[in-house]
């Protein structure tokens, strides 16, 4: 690990020196922060081995259809007799370093250095990777101006110059693009992914994704004339980055093994570019944006396992399995009521799913399996028939990306009423965004991805509102969200709904509503702030915060991410349910 | 030379004739101040002597040269306003005393000063209270009532032109001092100031005929220390004073601008802070958002207006002191202003205002404001905010505004009275991130003032 801190600090030093020895001035400052993130409840992640809804419960198995017998099986519990018991969902050190430099009047230059170092003091299967993903530099990192090792990882997520002379203003190199302006919901916000390896999206929810957002190297520009702004950008594509198998925050069961490489490196080159004109007509705001991006989400579907491992008692069926989905393995899956009960949470149709393992690997049929259409009891039968004969299987599932065009609009209006009251200053924002023949992952996981065209769009009430006059304004906003095809996080709407014993019945839209308030205290050093997301399928993330700066040096922020749901694998809360925890972040900086 | 005549008795009735006609004030004791000053620059003739002198003010208990502290204080009272009375008499401030600026050329900018001789006579209050040139155009330069005849005209000449410069970039450093004494909180930020029309300096003057709707473009970008670099806020003043500035802010932790209600101005913008926007050039808000101008009083005045220029520091940082050898209050150099006007206003736009009422000392020679206290809603006092000014002269080191030498505010205190936290503020040559000082450069616009700017600092 420390070589290779000593490689990445002696690259960035020598990135840094070709520019600083033209500045004139150069200034660094930065902060050590210590991160964590204890847990509230004794619920574990369901995706992760050690939190497996199944650990350690005796499961019915029934394949008498099929000619097989009725059984039982118990998931063994990993590590030998040991359940998770994990007291923090997320305890990391990060240090940022920002170096401005300043070469003339029209050239200036940013760095950011992040570092973070996470202990293993999760209790998971094996040592957890938090960091490293197949993506760059040696398959091992997310994001090209990174290292990462499964404790630790350290990047440049701001390494660029910029360039302005008049109302031209033009930034080079490796940065973020942020667009749009709501809290939890990204509508005109498409040129970046979200790194969730961190903390998922379980940070200060006031911050936006600012840490989340993924950078890349690229150029962007714009030009003023008046009230109108035109920005374009080019960047190179980087995807999303999901946390890995048996970290806290996993979001894909562990009876996956997802293949990302491949995906990737089809499309590692790729460039997106688009553009933004924004202007202001009186009152009224407007923006229109048109996007060309390979979509950093990407979309998933079986894939070849090519693990050649016999069933127990069949020599040389590995070569066959080699050719399917599946791979023997007591990870996977060991009973239909497990593959439908997760089938449910991730919002994939468990007997379509089936099918499609099937007739997209004609291998699989050597086997002896057979497509079930609609026959859900045959299904949950052929399902335990080869988890009794196999011990469990891992299904392998690949990550491909797609281009896409995302045309969008936005507006805003300042309501100007009565000094003092309510409607004075409200501020009324709208953004949506049309995105034609979008690729979706199938709830059944075929090669054949979903292709809809999808409709985004926001509403945003924003005031600043001072309630009396010994406090300062409170800032208040409420959202609207409405998608037509997925939820917040890409998932498709038509895999909703599904549960152990019912496959899904889709929902026709995804609606949210968002609000959030912040209190600062008099003179800034303390402020409270309560955010709550609210899926109207009945999911609940609630997040009050308490900020504390006493004094320049230090800063202490203690939050708490409360999330329920009402079940009915229908809301995007249900999948966290689990991870209720109270957030800390003491800050130091220099 | 005048004689006993005009006795201290005298000129007191004369600065109280004034306040009781309040709608038709005349500056001067002798004479009429403006004549002089634009006869011959300098307010020869126009007050009795013991108004020119600290020494013979004070019978000699205060010379020029003399440091006032809690042991002589008592011998000036009258010629501070209460909040300086108490941080002397009481908290350690110490004030050091120069010889009176007789020149009026050394107290503003030459080409302000010069566009107030050319323009006098030629402004008028349109039927909104707009300040109008002839023809109903925006106002074109210099102070439109350089001799007031009223409160409101006071304030309007002032809050049409902060900085008397086309367009200023400030750079500043922040120390936020607590109860203790002690510096909890350091800030360095770049404060833009640009002025569309009444132009002086920069061409288009006096108008630039694409922003004639507005007054000011006013920036301010925090650049240390490292939680708050880039933290930036853009006021947009429309010409019309009735209107609130469009407020845009970014805040690099959302990595977008945002546009604020406008209407927030009585909060501090960073934490540890006791300055608000409303309180810039003691004119923070557009002049018709508040109301109830009136004069309460005229008279003599201790004011920090020259001779504060720190050009023995390379950045031009000051000195500070305190009791107990903490670092309260910055070292100023008071002088002797024969006639301050004290106006009073209401924010009548801000119905919850944690403030009720302000009180601004200006300079009647030049009606420059050196001295801001607010009440709370209670009516007791709550803050207050004193500047000091200078000439960037010295034998050995001059700062240039063209060919002029340049002429700007140096350093100024807030006080919350309440709390006792002080807020001080010095403009220094430069700042970590490349920043400096500059004057009546357009650059400033398209560097400073704009969304992409604000984006730019933000990284």
């Amino acid at each position: 690990m420390f070589r290779k801190l000593g490689i990445c600090g002696l690259a960035t030093l020598i990135g840094m020196h070709a520019q600083l020895g033209l500045a004139q001035d150069v200034t660094v400052q930065g902060f050590i922060r210590l991160e964590g993130a204890p847990k509230l409840t004794n619920d574990e992640n369901p995706f992760n081995q050690n939190g497996n809804l199944f650990n350690g419960r005796v499961v019915d198995r029934d394949s008498s259809l099929l000619g097989g017998a009725a059984d039982t099986v118990t998931r063994a519990v990993p590590d030998g007799s040991r359940q998770a018991n994990n007291w923090s969902n997320y305890l990391a050190l990060r240090t940022e370093i920002d170096v401005n430099a300043y070469f003339n009047d029209s050239w200036t230059g940013y760095m950011k250095l992040r570092g973070l170092y996470q202990p293993d003091s999760y209790d998971s299967f094996g040592d957890p990777n938090f960091y490293e993903v197949p993506f760059f530099n040696g398959d091992r990192a997310g994001s090209r101006l990174e290292l990462a090792g499964s404790d630790y990882m350290l990047d440049l997520p701001a390494f660029y110059l910029d360039y302005a002379n008049g109302p031209l203003w033009l930034r080079i190199g490796n940065q973020q693009i942020a667009w749009g302006e709501s809290l939890f919901f990204r509508v005109l916000d498409v040129p970046n992914g979200l790194d969730l390896r961190r903390h998922l999206i379980l940070d200060l929810v006031a911050e936006e994704f600012a840490d989340e957002r993924v950078s890349a190297p690229g150029f962007r520009g714009s030009i003023r004339a008046d009230d109108w702004e035109f920005e374009a950008f080019a960047q190179l594509f980087n995807p999303s980055i999901i946390p890995n198998e048996n970290t806290p925050y996993n979001l894909v069961p562990s009876q996956f093994v997802v293949q990302q490489q491949q995906g990737f490196d089809d499309v590692e080159n790729d460039v997106n570019f688009g553009a933004r004109i924004q202007g202001q007509i009186g009152d009224l705001g407007l923006q229109f944006i048109a996007v060309h991006r390979t979509n950093p989400d990407g979309a998933f579907r079986w894939a070849k396992s090519n693990v050649n491992r016999d069933l127990p008692g069949a020599p040389g069926s590995g070569f066959v399995l080699q050719d399917t989905a599946f791979e023997v393995g007591d990870q996977g899956v060991l009973s239909a009521e497990e593959w439908f009960t997760y089938a449910g949470i991730t919002r994939l149709d468990g007997v379509q799913a089936l099918n499609k393992a099937i007739s997209d690997f004609p291998a699989t049929a050597l086997l002896g399996a057979v497509e079930v259409g609609d026959n859900f009891e045959l299904a949950a039968q052929e399902l335990d028939l080869f988890f009794q004969l196999s011990g469990g299987l891992r299904g392998h599932i690949e990550r491909r990306y797609f281009e896409e065009e995302v045309y969008g609009v936005g507006a805003n209006y300042i309501f100007k009423s009565e000094a003092g009251s309510f409607l004075d200053q409200l501020v009324v924002r709208g953004e949506l965004t049309y995105t034609p023949d979008r690729t979706f992952t199938s709830p059944d996981l075929g090669r054949n991805f979903l292709v809809e065209d999808e409709w985004v769009g926001s509403f945003v009430l924003e005031k600043y509102h001072r309630f009396n006059t010994e406090f300062p304004a409170t800032f208040m906003v409420l959202q609207y969200l409405y998608k037509s095809e997925s939820d917040l996080a890409g998932r498709h709407l038509s895999g909703f709904g599904g549960g152990v014993s019912s496959t899904p019945s889709g929902e026709s839209n995804f609606q949210a509503l968002a609000f959030a308030v912040q209190q600062p205290f008099p003179n800034l050093i303390w402020r409270a702030d309560l955010s709550v997301l609210y899926d109207l399928n009945g999911g609940t993330l609630i997040q009050p915060n308490v900020r504390w700066k006493p004094n320049n040096a230090y800063t202490l922020e203690v939050f708490a991410n409360i999330l329920t749901s009402n079940g009915g694998n229908d809301d995007i809360i249900e999948p966290l349910e689990w991870g209720d925890e109270l957030g800390i972040r003491f800050s130091y900086q220099f | 030379m005048h004689t006993r005549k005009y006795t201290r008795a005298y000129t007191r009735r004369s600065f109280l004739d004034g306040l009781g006609k309040a709608s038709l004030l005349s500056t001067g004791v002798l004479g009429t101040l403006w004549d002089s000053l634009s006869q011959s620059g300098e307010d020869t003739g126009v007050y009795p002597e013991h108004l020119l002198s600290l020494s013979e003010y004070t019978c000699g208990k205060v010379s020029d040269g003399d440091l006032i502290d809690s042991r002589n204080v008592h011998a000036v009272a009258e010629l501070l306003d209460p909040i300086r009375f108490q941080q002397v008499s009481a908290m350690g401030r110490r004030l050091k005393t120069c010889s009176p600026t007789r020149s009026i050329d050394a107290l503003m900018p030459r080409a302000y000063l010069e566009a107030t001789l050319r323009n006098q006579g030629k402004a008028y209050f349109d039927s909104d209270q707009n300040v109008r040139a002839p023809g109903g155009h925006p106002w074109i330069g210099g102070n439109p009532f350089p001799s007031p005849k009223n409160a409101l005209e006071v304030f309007a000449g002032h809050t049409l032109s902060w900085g008397r410069h086309d367009a200023s970039l400030y750079t500043a450093k922040e120390f936020d001092v607590g109860r203790n004494g002690s510096v909890k909180y350091r800030y360095e930020s770049a404060w833009a100031e640009y002025a569309p029309v009444g132009r002086t300096e920069l061409d288009p003057r006096p108008t630039r005929a694409d922003m004639q709707d507005k007054l000011r473009y006013q920036s301010i970008i925090f650049t240390a220390p490292n939680d708050f670099k880039g933290t930036s806020f853009l006021n947009i003043w429309p010409y019309d004073q009735r209107q609130f500035p469009d407020l845009k802010g970014y805040i690099p932790a959302f990595k977008r601008i945002r546009s604020f209600p406008t209407n927030q101005r009585f909060e501090p913008l960073i934490p540890g802070s006791s300055l608000y926007l409303s309180d810039a050039w003691a004119a923070g808000d557009p002049f018709l958002t508040w109301g109830d101008y009136h004069i309460v009083h005229r008279g003599p005045a201790l004011a920090s207006i020259s001779n504060n220029w720190s050009h023995e520091h390379e950045n031009w940082e000051h000195g500070t002191h305190g009791p107990n050898g903490d670092e309260r209050w910055w070292d100023m150099c008071v002088e002797l202003i024969p006639e301050a006007i004290v106006v009073e206003a209401r924010p009548t736009s801000f119905p919850r205002a944690p403030i009720s009422k302000k009180r601004v000392w200006f300079d009647a020679r030049t009606l420059l404001p050196f001295v801001m206290v607010s009440y709370d809603r209670r009516g007791e006092v709550f803050r207050s905010f004193d500047g000091a000014y200078s000439r960037y002269q010295s034998d050995t080191r001059n700062v240039m505004d063209g060919g002029a030498p340049y002429w700007s505010w140096t350093h100024l205190h807030a006080h919350n009275v309440q709390t006792h936290e002080i807020t001080r503020i010095e403009q220094v040559a430069s700042i970590r991130g490349g920043h400096r000082m500059m004057v009546n450069e357009e650059a400033i616009f398209n560097r400073y003032l704009t969304t992409h700017a604000l984006m730019r600092f933000g990284n």
